[in-house]
């Protein structure tokens, strides 16, 4: 499903980010991408979400070459997948449900049908009843829900996280992660960039390791 | 087709319904957008009403003759009918040296100091009025030179060099009517380019998440410019209220002025096909200048993020 090719990239200010970086996800898994601060986690996923482009190298996603995209090419493509932020990018002047619906309205998803799929994604991330709130009116785990709830709506069949427990306690991130191990069933492919390691330690997942921009070997 | 224009009236609708919810916003940049296209638009009836006015100016030049004062009754007749049978002339108006003297008395009302001036020392006058069609400066100008070679006539005197002067500044001021209205649409265009700008720079985390999420570029822009649009027609109206209003306030004494020169002049607003084709101008602009602001902001604020 994703496959990276001898994928390197510098950035303009000479920051080598990854180096020559190769691997390939099959569908339907949940895959961690674990390393410290700064061992090129986010740029990785930058590259899957197409916010950047490698220096070197290609990466491929349903054997589609991503450089090959242009224009709104990229922004179909985006509609493809489901991103969770670390700080869950909320509209704090848009409701739980309006927030939740906007990849629906990108598409412009018939009104009746946005709704039904808007009250299942809040379904499953137990959110329920809390369509008209506000996000400033819910917790840092509640809002980290929406974000959730707002990456599965248009049913992506590949969901990426970057440190989406980073800014929660040990309890809310377990709850998260929970969420994320759910929705695996659903033949979804889930990649969480996170540097909390217990998130899958001592578990059956597939986890890359990152350091210094390079992949360590399995 | 029909999915076009739904989602077209989607995106306008809830464009009205952003706009509604920040109102006091709304009806500052609109109420400032309506004065700034008020000033030329106001101008411009100005103009239009100016040279509505020089058109009965125009119809009135006339050549006054003055006939020698040993001129018999017959004669002066004579020279009128023959002044008359010219093609370059329309009518001709004669007044005699007591209608003359008489009018003089009514209008100065010194007559106690006439009656002791033993003659009438005004003269007989024949006033040549030459048709519409023949009746620029040069024109007349060539048959105040025929006439002036007539018999009989002592003096003729041509009242359109007042009315050159008026031509030419009439012609000035549209000049400078024409230059400061295209600097005030100019600057009506560069409010709403600027309050598009305010308005994406307040929204930029929408603009990323909506970009994030795959939002294409005309789906990113499509609110902007439909705001910038609906901006300028509300614009548009209050500018018609204001210039109506203004009109109707100084219609009566413009009347009143009109009806004491016996002038059949009256002040006319703009027609509706006139502020049909004003507003689908203005429209137009507002489309085109908040595109390409919205493009150059987009392309600064994904170049920011990078």
């Amino acid at each position: 499903m994703i496959r990276f090719s001898n994928v390197s990239k510098q950035y303009p200010s000479g920051q080598t980010a990854l180096r020559s970086v190769s691997f390939a996800i099959e569908p339907n898994q949940l895959v961690f991408l674990s390393g410290h601060s700064g061992a090129g986690k986010s740029t990785l996923i930058k590259l899957i979400t197409l916010q950047e482009k490698p220096t070197h190298g290609h990466v491929f996603v349903h054997d589609r070459n991503l450089s090959s995209l242009t224009g709104n090419q990229i922004a179909y493509y985006r509609r493809t997948l489901g991103v969770v932020h670390q700080d869950h990018k909320l509209l704090f002047d848009r409701t739980v449900s309006q927030n939740v619906g906007l990849p629906l309205a990108v598409t412009h998803t018939d009104t009746k049908k946005a709704q039904r799929r808007i009250s299942a994604a809040l379904e499953m991330v137990g959110l329920l009843g809390k369509e008209k709130s506000y996000p400033i009116q819910l917790s840092g785990g509640e809002q980290q829900r929406v974000g959730i709830a707002r990456a599965i709506v248009g049913r992506p069949q590949l969901i990426i996280a970057d440190e989406p427990t980073g800014n929660l306690d040990k309890e809310l991130g377990d709850e998260i992660m929970g969420i994320f191990k759910r929705l695996v069933q659903y033949e979804t492919t889930i990649i969480v960039a996170t540097h909390d390691r217990h998130h899958y330690v001592g578990q059956n997942f597939l986890v890359f390791e990152l350091q210094k921009g390079k992949l360590l070997p399995r | 087709m029909t999915r076009f224009f739904f989602l077209h009236l989607r995106t306008f609708v809830s464009c009205l319904g952003r706009m509604w919810r920040a109102r006091l916003a709304t009806l500052f940049t609109v109420t400032s957008v309506g004065i700034v296209l008020s000033l030329p638009l106001g101008l411009y009836t100005l103009s239009v009403n100016l040279k509505s006015a020089t058109e009965f100016v125009k119809s009135t030049p006339e050549i006054t003759l003055f006939v020698s004062k040993t001129a018999s009754a017959e004669s002066i007749a004579e020279l009128g009918t023959s002044i008359r049978q010219l093609p370059e002339v329309n009518q001709v108006s004669v007044i005699t040296a007591d209608e003359a003297l008489e009018e003089f008395e009514s209008i100065t009302g010194i007559e106690s100091v006439i009656k002791y001036v033993p003659d009438n020392p005004l003269p007989t006058v024949l006033i040549v009025r030459p048709p519409e069609s023949k009746s620029n400066p040069d024109e007349i100008q060539r048959l105040a030179t025929a006439l002036r070679e007539l018999e009989l006539v002592d003096a003729v005197e041509v009242d359109f060099e007042w009315l050159r002067r008026f031509y030419s500044i009439i012609g000035l001021v549209n000049i400078v009517f024409t230059i400061v209205s295209i600097l005030l649409v100019s600057a009506a265009v560069l409010l709403i380019c600027n309050t598009t700008r305010l308005s994406i720079s307040s929204r930029q985390d929408e603009i990323m998440v909506i970009d994030q999420i795959g939002g294409t570029g005309s789906f990113i822009r499509r609110p902007f410019v439909y705001i910038a649009v609906i901006q300028s027609l509300l614009g548009v109206v209050i500018a018609a209220v204001i210039i109506e209003a203004i009109r109707l306030t100084v219609e009566p004494y413009v009347t009143q002025l009109a009806d004491l020169y016996a002038s059949p002049f009256r002040v006319t607003g703009l027609t509706w096909q006139l502020w049909l084709a004003i507003t689908l101008s203005v429209c137009a602009i507002s489309w085109i200048a908040s595109r390409i602001t919205v493009k150059i902001c987009l392309y600064r604020l994904a170049a920011s993020k990078n």
